[in-house]
């Protein structure tokens, strides 16, 4: 048993590292420019986190993702039940927010940043404005989802409008919000990189984009890096979350 | 995937005597309501406009953005712009295709190859491309072709995972017919493991096109290539709000015009697919 | 709260309907499903209605629990117009898989209606655990809906039922979906429901044996639009049991006059004298 479960774990582990180990070796003669060696980009690792200058540009991001994130989820769900439980705002409503999550968010970000300032405020609001769809849409998704035997169960035994709300039609749409919130995750990491990099004094994608400017390219490949990690272990972390949340809907379905 | 789409159109066709028809059911009424809508936010946003409730150089008045956009139709500029995105963002959607689709049908096939790469995958997956754009400038400089690299890195993972999935799915028993008899390796791709993933490739396709327009206007905006994104940091620089954002508004037309097509070419397959299914064909 | 013992003496609401009728309007169509329902329903009685698949049954059904409004005729509950659910009925669907909330456990389900009336949290379990007793599934509180076999999540949207103090019960094809070992259970439940705390009830089904083993009275709906085509009294007593109860030749007699009833008006088959 153990060893097949550890079997399992080597057969996804084997052709990463073994790439890695590759690209430590592979690159650690390398007198290109642009391709330091791992070994570099390892040591820009570690005296930037010595000095204090990674963790603070790391953690600033992080902040805004969060507060970007939550506000977006707030509003996505809020308003999403709103619209949602009304056929007549779901059926008119559905050409203009498929047009709104149509518009390519990034494009917002010279706008926003150009009239608001570097500022993280206006990034934490890019994050949100961008965030929200995936969220505003899937809650209405699911809303309108939800079996109508549960609704008739609802108005036959007199639930309050407000525990219904809270047991009934939050949990029921839960499934849904959560996948919506999966992408927003995603898409909140990319406008934090890309509004970072176009406007900011700090975060990771100001650290990435000023170590180019000077040329440290071991800073540069290091930050990106970090980024990818950031972005992995963000969607790791949901995804424990979400297990936990809709163990039910899981064990329900097998 | 796909298909609770394609049963959740035909119902909706269908007319049962259920509950009384309200305004709203009829076509008129859904148009009148949303037009009564988008009225009501024009509005607004004359009158915030007007009042300056927010700084100028986010929000121009409505009429200024509808004479820009109308301005843009008409110039030579911008049509250009947009066949710059456009080139870039096909350009690295049609890599894509060529590296992802028989990379997909191949690793969905080999399961041994699949779990191999699952964590790579996953990590590609949630990677945030347009963090590679201060590497890949260092690398590649400011060019159409680091941009491609950037849309093709970007949407690689949407086609791959797609069709992997799509091959995973091909029934057992027709694979292990097509080996059985023998049926050479080639004809197997292109006549049975090909048609089987095709839906779920297009469902990525789908995907991966918006996700191609974003990224080439990202990288437009923040890497200076020329296209959609530069002319709109552009006119946001210049103080041309009103140009910005009919800019805005033109990639969010072309996202959805782009997704509808795909969309009908997606729904078209999915029939042809069905069909097939019906005739007795590959399963899903 | 009204304890068990004396829930048929505190209260003594029956159910009247007359000239009940429901129509549709679909682009300016009117679709009638069906017009002159009559019924009463008297505490402690158990009435079935029964007819065809697609006559009107649960529309009609719905009408009985105010979950819709009827286009024609009234509804009356003790003495006062029903036009919304009321506390006083209890509704047990079809779909107890979609019913039951998969999120909660056996006894939340049940507490829930409880919990919206303001019910504090100990009384409310005891009132759920109750409730379980009396269908049976004492100790399955703490199971989760899909962890239970189709006939006991029925139970447990029948303990609902009986834990939200409801004095009748609407019963939408409730033992539809279960296979037949468990439907002969949940009709004796029903049946003992009913004697030991005094229940009223009314089963819609498509099922003539079932109509007939449980009811006092059945009242078959029929024709295209519906209406009520007859009433029959079914003099089986109040002890039945699967075995002997079906075997009586009353039983034969009504069932075939109840099928009698429902072909006369159903198109695929000739008119037969009666």
């Amino acid at each position: 048993m153990i060893a097949r479960r550890a079997l399992g774990v080597l057969e996804q582990l084997w052709l990463p590292v073994l790439l890695v180990v590759w690209w430590w070796f592979a690159s650690a003669s390398s007198t290109s420019p642009f391709f330091p060696p791992l070994q570099e980009i390892w040591g820009s690792f570690v005296s930037e986190l010595d000095s204090g200058n990674l963790a603070n540009n790391f953690w600033s991001s992080v902040r805004n993702i969060g507060v970007g994130l939550l506000v977006a989820i707030i509003l996505g769900v809020a308003i999403g039940t709103l619209v949602g439980r009304s056929r007549a705002a779901r059926t008119i409503l559905g050409p203009y927010l498929q047009f709104a999550r149509s518009i390519p968010q990034v494009a917002l970000i010279p706008i926003i940043i150009g009239a608001f300032g570097i500022t993280p405020v206006p990034k934490i609001w890019a994050i949100s404005f961008a965030c929200i769809w995936p969220v505003l849409l899937n809650t209405i998704d699911g809303i309108r989802a939800i079996d109508p035997a549960v609704n008739d169960m609802t108005r036959s035994y007199q639930i309050t409008t407000r525990l219904g709300l809270m047991k009934v039609v939050l949990p029921a749409t839960l499934p849904q919000i959560m996948a919506g919130i999966r992408v927003s995750l995603a898409i909140a990491v990319i406008v934090m990189v890309v509004s970072e990099i176009y406007g900011a004094a700090e975060g990771l994608g100001y650290f990435i984009n000023h170590a180019k400017g000077l040329f440290k390219t071991e800073a540069t490949w290091m930050g990106t890096l970090v980024v990818g990690v950031l972005g992995y272990a963000l969607s790791a972390i949901f995804l424990i979350i979400e297990k936990r949340v809709l163990h039910w809907y899981h064990e329900s379905a097998k | 995937m796909s298909s609770v789409n394609v049963t959740r159109r035909m119902t909706r066709a269908v007319r049962i005597p259920g509950p009384d028809t309200v305004w709203y059911d009829r076509r008129i009424g859904r148009l009148l309501g949303r037009l009564a809508v988008g009225i009501i936010v024009l509005l607004l946003w004359w009158v915030s406009a007007e009042l300056e409730l927010m700084p100028r150089a986010i929000l121009p008045t409505p009429l200024s953005v509808l004479l820009a956009f109308i301005g843009l139709l008409g110039s030579s500029a911008f049509w250009l712009a947009v066949a710059q995105t456009l080139s870039a963002a096909l350009s690295g959607l049609g890599l894509a295709l060529v590296v992802g689709v028989p990379l997909g049908l191949v690793l969905g096939l080999v399961p041994a190859a699949e779990r191999s790469t699952r964590l790579l995958l996953d990590i590609g997956r949630s990677f945030p491309v347009i963090a590679l754009l201060p590497v890949l400038i260092l690398v590649l400089g400011v060019t159409f072709r680091m941009e491609v690299t950037v849309v093709f890195l970007g949407v690689l993972w949407p086609i791959l995972l797609q069709t992997i999935y799509g091959s995973r799915r091909l029934d057992p028993v027709v694979r292990d017919t097509t080996r059985s008899y023998r049926i050479n390796l080639g004809l197997r791709f292109s006549k049975v493991l090909l048609p089987a993933a095709a839906p779920f490739t297009m469902t990525g396709v789908r995907v991966a096109a918006s996700i191609a327009i974003l990224l080439s206007i990202a990288v437009e905006i923040l890497g200076r290539t020329p296209g959609m994104g530069l002319s709109l940091g552009t006119a946001q620089l210049e103080d041309r709000p009103d140009i910005s954002i009919a800019y805005l508004f033109a990639a969010g037309f072309l996202g959805l015009g782009l997704n509808t097509l795909l969309q009908l070419v997606e729904d078209r397959l999915l029939v042809w697919n069905a069909r097939g299914d019906q005739a007795g064909g590959a399963g899903q | 709260m009204t304890t068990t013992e004396t829930r048929g003496a505190v209260k003594d609401t029956s159910l009247y309907v007359r000239g009940l009728g429901k129509t549709y309007v679909t682009n300016g169509e009117p679709h009638e499903i069906f017009h002159d329902v009559e019924l009463t329903v008297s505490p402690g009685e158990i009435v079935s209605i029964v007819g065809p698949s697609g006559v009107g049954k649960t529309t009609l059904l719905r009408c009985l629990a105010g979950l819709l409004k009827p286009t024609e005729g009234e509804i009356r509950i003790g003495d006062r117009a029903l036009t919304d659910p009321v506390p006083e009925l209890g509704v047990v669907f079809q779909d107890y898989s979609r019913s039951l909330l998969p999120w909660m456990r056996s006894r939340e389900n049940i507490a829930l209606p409880l919990e919206s009336k303001g019910v504090r949290r100990a009384e409310r379990n005891r009132l759920a655990e109750e409730a379980l007793v009396s269908v049976g599934l004492e100790g399955s509180g703490q199971k989760y809906p899909w962890q239970m076999s189709g006939g006991m999540q029925q139970r447990v949207a029948i303990a609902r039922a009986l834990a939200y103090q409801s004095e009748i019960l609407l019963m939408d094809e409730p033992f539809a979906s279960v296979d037949a070992q468990t439907r002969f259970d949940l009709e004796d439940l029903s049946l003992q429901l009913r004697s030991q705390l005094d229940l009223s009830i009314v089963i819609v089904t498509h099922d003539i044996d079932e109509a007939v083993y449980l009811a006092d009275r059945v009242v078959v709906l029929s024709g295209k639009p519906a209406s009520v085509v007859d009433v029959v009294d079914v003099d089986l007593g109040s002890e039945r049991d699967q075995i002997t109860t079906r075997s009586l030749p009353e039983f034969a007699e009504a069932r075939t006059r109840v099928l009698r009833q429902i072909r006369r008006l159903d198109s695929h088959h000739p008119a037969e004298t009666s």
